[in-house]
């Protein structure tokens, strides 16, 4: 059975995108085989992986035509992911519609492969189909910025996103994405965040603002690609191995 | 032909012809293949196995090294890990040949590690374990048994002293002691060592009792008072060492204690930071740093005790929210500054900090607790640790490679003395409980050394105290031989009046072992005038042929060789992680001239003397020799270079029935030359260019934040209280006077601290800190010094000692020391040194080498 990772964000421009593909760039370099699926509308995630935004066809197309065959695709290096794609508008109502029925009988001979993680970015926007995703994701990531947005985020994801993701039975917990340690705000709400959520609520591990993944995004290619030295590259690498601890502790998930 | 000619080109004509014959006969006997891949790896193996030969440019003298070298390899060589055990793959003759001979000396070498060696060190466990186990003869375990036992055991041990014995028997049964000594010396139980300090005790006692009974000259009233003299500093050498090994026979290594989880009830604290005349940056660190120790803010006051009494010390506690306090006078100095703040605070403990220590922020969440497990305790002491390099490690170049000189104190002795609940106050990093305090009347002014005698008092009058072995502070050591002998006067001076004051083996209150432990900590610091006498004594009779040893050589050797053996194996087995072997001989030599007088001085008349104060922080700008500290090595050197050639002399034309009386004596004065060269090495102080010390670390990686919000991984390397080390992984991206930021962890958070680039060589890149603020100063000195982690690490606790390579080093120490001196005295000697120093790296080059052995200048 495949493990399933969702991320998600907190508040809107969180960087659960970047996150995703970053991670999967370094599961995949950690010896993981990792696919990455966009399940978010703003259909970034390809971007990340060098796809050309005037490529329309993903997950749309995949549920129009009944199957992944044709649209799974794979980075310049060799990266696996599932951009989410475009529709011309009078299609796209109708196809969304019918995505969260589909999804199931799509993805099964994926997830019922051994040994593999896939990574789904969620938007940030409730959809009809996150309630699937949770009830298949061993862990959901909820990022959030440090910064005072957090503040209403944290609680609309207590009273929601929380309840939701526990009740499926997925792991839920906050990574904090872009921090500063030079700007007092940064810092002093890392320090509110750790005041306001338990520990093991918490991923330990930050990435930090760094503008390589900005400039990376620029750019269409992966951050690994584009510098690997760079600390936040780092940081998905730390993130990668903390997330194979955390999954390996995990008992194994029962799908209703 | 054309091989020949580009030969030429580099070589000289025999050495070309000696490069093309050896180039023959590698392809002939060796039957290597020419190809160039074939080449490179088959220079990498001669390479290894001749490691000072360079087969690319061979000297007549390699016709030499090469068969020395294949010799020993054939019957010496050691197995190589790794190397031996490859297959062979190019099938060569010569390395055939030896691989078999060599097979024989290695099964046997591999024999005694694995099998011989084990068996007999299992053995020893077991008995040793058998003795241990107590459980199943604990019956005999009664009051009367035990004092039939001891008084069975005294007999024993009387009957093996005073047993009279002649040459033979004498050599029989202490080589039967040795062979048990070394038998259980790698044995790491206590019982083994037990075993070895109760046979060097046996020893040294027959040996001392063999010489008041035996060997005293009465015959002439010169030689009757040299006699006297020597045994007298005998048996004080005697004495130390029998004190010193109840003292540290069974160190407590106590653990932390846990605090109560309700913070509320935690007690509070007020921590004293006594200064005199220290500059304010090296005090500054001190406060902020006591200012951020973990514990209840509202129970925490710190104090800063200004005996200077400075406006900028002033401004400075104000700025920053430490208390101020300074008194009318300066009369008892740091103790009487301690008492007067006493008066006016109100904390239920209070730790002390000298004004250089810098404590870690765990420093009360650590030693707090055993107050709250024991009432009766009032002290809690921890080590001094020093970041800074002493006069012996600046000096020597030794530092953090040796354990150093207050190691022994700190890593084993207090240790020693906690088992004997009397681990005494040392005058900083350590917490007193007010009510004990107050009880002996606050901090001991009788005495210059304040802090052993005020711990004193507190356990005459019941109270405990512990030592926790965890270095929880760190400060500066002090900078220069002359300061490192005055503060030692000082210590010597103390604990001379305190044992004439309030000596610790008369008076109420305390028990046998705190006597014991109390009374070698003192006599210990009166070793001055012994030990000059021991340099002095083989002079007695090499220059006035003295018989101060009225014995035969032969039975002077029997008796005295057992006793050094067996003392010095001992120690090395009790304290060689904390003191490597003859090391001690060294650092007491130093101090040997300057403590005798002090410490003689307050035997007599203790009320005597003033304290003085131990200059640090300072720099050394450039190397210099101190000539007035070591002339009193220099005239020992002198007296004993003359004794030598007097020696000599006697060797020469001497009867023949003195000779080994002769060698006896030149060998202990060549002793005596290479302990005092150790001593005259020290004496020249090695540059010291930064007033700011760098402390080295491992495996610490921090993140750098460019102008342009690049962020990048970096390894710190190093840190003072001002700049950084780092190594970039990438050298393009940092630029010379680049502003950026660097992102070090204060406990969980991360804080980045702005600084610029300074110096920038290869990936090794040093920056410059700008912290303005009281919060960046603190976050930086939790992010370093105070890092609750800073000091772990630093001592060498899987060091084995062997006083072999112990006795080498200072032979080596020794040797430098001689060979500075006489720089110092004729400049002129350099070439001649020069040639010396020649004449043995040549000797060594035609010596045979370790395989893949590292040799410079082939």
């Amino acid at each position: 059975m495949a493990h399933v990772i969702a991320i998600q964000g907190i508040h809107g421009g969180s960087g659960a995108t970047s996150i995703c593909a970053g991670l999967a760039v370094a599961l995949n370099e950690l010896g993981h085989r990792t696919l990455a699926l966009d399940f978010c509308e703003n259909n970034h995630l390809g971007q990340l992986f060098g796809l050309a935004p005037d490529h329309t066809a993903g997950l749309l197309q995949a549920v129009v035509a009944g199957t992944l065959q044709d649209y799974l695709l794979e980075s310049a290096e060799g990266y696996p992911f599932l951009p989410f794609g475009r529709l011309p508008r009078a299609q796209q109502t109708d196809v969304l519609a019918v995505l969260p029925t589909v999804l199931e009988s799509l993805f099964a001979p994926l997830l019922a492969m051994n040994e593999r993680i896939v990574l789904i970015d969620l938007s940030s926007v409730p959809t009809l189909w996150h309630s699937w995703v949770y009830q298949h994701a061993a862990v959901v990531l909820n990022v959030l910025q440090p910064e005072p947005r957090l503040v209403n985020g944290l609680l609309r994801y207590a009273e929601y996103q929380r309840v939701d993701q526990e009740t499926a039975g997925a792991l839920s917990m906050v990574l904090v994405n872009g921090i500063a340690p030079h700007l007092d705000l940064t810092r002093d709400s890392v320090l509110y965040l750790k005041a306001q959520l338990h520990t093991d609520s918490l991923v330990p591990v930050m990435i930090f603002r760094d503008q390589h993944v900005s400039e990376a995004f620029a750019l269409q290619q992966p951050l690994r690609t584009f510098q690997s030295q760079s600390y936040a590259a780092q940081n998905f690498d730390t993130l990668a191995i903390w997330l194979c601890r955390t999954l390996a502790d995990l008992p194994t998930k029962v799908r209703s | 032909m054309n091989q020949w000619q580009q030969a030429r080109r580099e070589l000289s004509v025999t050495q070309a012809l000696l490069h093309l014959m050896s180039l023959y006969l590698e392809i002939t006997l060796l039957n290597t293949r020419l190809s160039k891949d074939a080449n490179d790896d088959r220079a990498q193996q001669l390479r290894f196995w001749f490691p000072h030969v360079n087969f690319s440019k061979l000297r007549i003298l390699d016709l030499l090294r090469i068969p020395l070298q294949v010799l020993w390899l054939m019957f010496f060589r050691f197995q190589v890990a790794g190397v031996v055990a490859e297959p062979p793959r190019a099938a060569s003759y010569q390395k055939q040949l030896f691989k078999k001979q060599s097979q024989i000396t290695s099964w046997l070498s591999a024999k005694w590690r694995l099998v011989i060696k084990p068996f007999y060190e299992a053995k020893a466990v077991n008995i040793i374990r058998a003795f241990g186990d107590v459980t199943r003869y604990g019956w005999l375990n009664t009051a009367l048994l035990r004092i039939l036992f001891t008084i069975l055991a005294a007999l024993l041990v009387a009957f093996t002293v005073t047993l009279p014995l002649d040459a033979a028997g004498q050599a029989i049964m202490l080589l039967f002691f040795w062979v048990i000594a070394v038998w259980v010396r790698d044995v790491q139980r206590r019982g083994a060592l037990l075993m070895m300090v109760v046979l060097s005790i046996v020893v040294s006692t027959r040996y001392l009792y063999w010489r008041v009974t035996s060997t005293i000259n009465w015959d002439d009233a010169i030689d009757t008072l040299f006699s006297m003299v020597l045994l007298c500093a005998e048996v004080y050498a005697w004495l130390i060492l029998v004190l010193g090994y109840v003292q540290t026979i069974w160190p407590l290594s106590r653990k932390v204690a846990a605090l109560p989880t309700d913070t509320s009830i935690w007690p509070s604290v007020d921590i004293y930071i006594p200064s005199y005349n220290e500059p304010l940056y090296v005090v500054r660190p001190t406060v902020l740093a006591a200012l951020a120790i973990d514990w209840p803010k509202d129970k925490l006051n710190v104090y800063l005790l200004d005996d200077g009494r400075r406006t900028e010390f002033a401004e400075f506690a104000a700025s920053i929210g430490a208390g101020y306090i300074i008194r009318k006078d300066n009369s008892h100095a740091k103790a009487g500054n301690l008492n007067h703040a006493l008066k006016v605070t109100q904390g239920d403990y209070i730790a002390i900090f000298d004004c250089d220590h810098i404590p870690t922020r765990s420093f009360l969440q650590l030693t707090m607790g055993w107050f709250a497990q024991e009432p009766k305790l009032a002290l809690v002491q921890t080590p001094h640790h020093f970041f800074s390099q002493d006069p012996f490690e600046k000096n020597l170049s030794v530092f953090r490679s040796k354990p150093n000189e207050g190691e022994l104190f700190y890593g084993l002795i207090q240790d020693g003395n906690d088992m004997w609940n009397s681990s005494f106050f040392c005058g900083s990093c350590a917490v007193l409980k007010r009510g004990p305090l107050e009880e002996v009347g606050g901090v001991a002014t009788e005495t210059v050394t304040e802090d052993a005698h005020t711990a004193l008092k507190m356990h005459r009058l019941g109270y405990t105290s512990a030592y926790l072995n965890i270095p929880q502070a760190a400060g500066l050591a002090t900078e220069s031989l002359s300061a490192h002998i005055g503060q030692r006067i000082r210590w010597a001076r103390g604990m001379a009046q305190i044992f004439r004051l309030d000596n610790p083996l008369f008076g109420k209150g305390l028990s046998f072992a705190q006597r014991i432990c109390y009374s070698n900590a003192m006599l210990y610091f009166l070793n001055g005038l012994p030990r000059l006498i021991f340099i002095l004594a083989p002079l007695a009779f090499l220059l006035l042929h003295s018989y101060i040893v009225f014995a035969p050589a032969i039975m002077i050797a029997l008796y005295a060789a057992p006793h050094i053996v067996h003392s010095y194996m001992t120690s090395s087995r009790t304290q060689g992680k904390f003191r490597h072997s003859f090391w001690a001989e060294m650092y007491e030599t130093v101090l040997a001239w300057y403590i005798m007088r002090p410490t003689l001085v307050a035997l007599f008349a203790p009320r005597r003397g003033k304290f003085n104060v131990t200059a640090k922080g300072g720099f050394t700008p450039k190397a210099y020799f101190d000539w007035s500290v070591s002339t009193p090595y220099i005239v020992l050197v002198a007296l004993c270079l003359f004794g030598f050639g007097f020696g000599v002399w006697r060797l020469i034309t001497g009867p023949t029935e003195e000779y080994l009386t002769v060698i006896l004596n030149l060998v202990w004065v060549i002793y005596n030359l290479i302990i005092l060269g150790g001593a005259v090495a020290v004496a020249e102080e090695a540059k010291q260019v930064r007033v700011a010390h760098r402390v080295k670390v491992k495996q610490r990686s921090v993140a750098i934040i460019t102008q342009s919000e690049h962020v990048y991984e970096a390894q710190l390397i190093d840190y003072s209280d001002r700049g950084i080390g780092l190594q970039v992984k990438d050298t393009q991206r940092i630029k010379l006077d680049d502003k950026i930021r660097v992102v070090m962890k204060d406990g969980t958070t991360d804080f980045a601290f702005n600084a610029t680039i300074v110096s920038c060589r290869g990936t090794l890149v040093g920056a410059l800190l700008q912290v303005n603020s009281v919060a960046e100063q603190q976050a930086l000195l939790r992010a370093t010094f105070s890092r609750a982690d800073a000091w772990v690490g630093w001592r060498h606790d899987d060091y084995l000692d062997r006083p072999m390579t112990g006795f080498s080093e200072v032979v080596l120490i020794g040797l430098r020391g001689y060979r500075r001196l006489l720089l110092q005295i004729t400049p002129k000697m350099e070439p001649v040194l020069r040639v010396l120093a020649k004449c043995c790296r040549f000797i060594r080059s035609l010596l045979p080498h370790v395989p893949g052995e590292k040799v410079s200048n082939v």
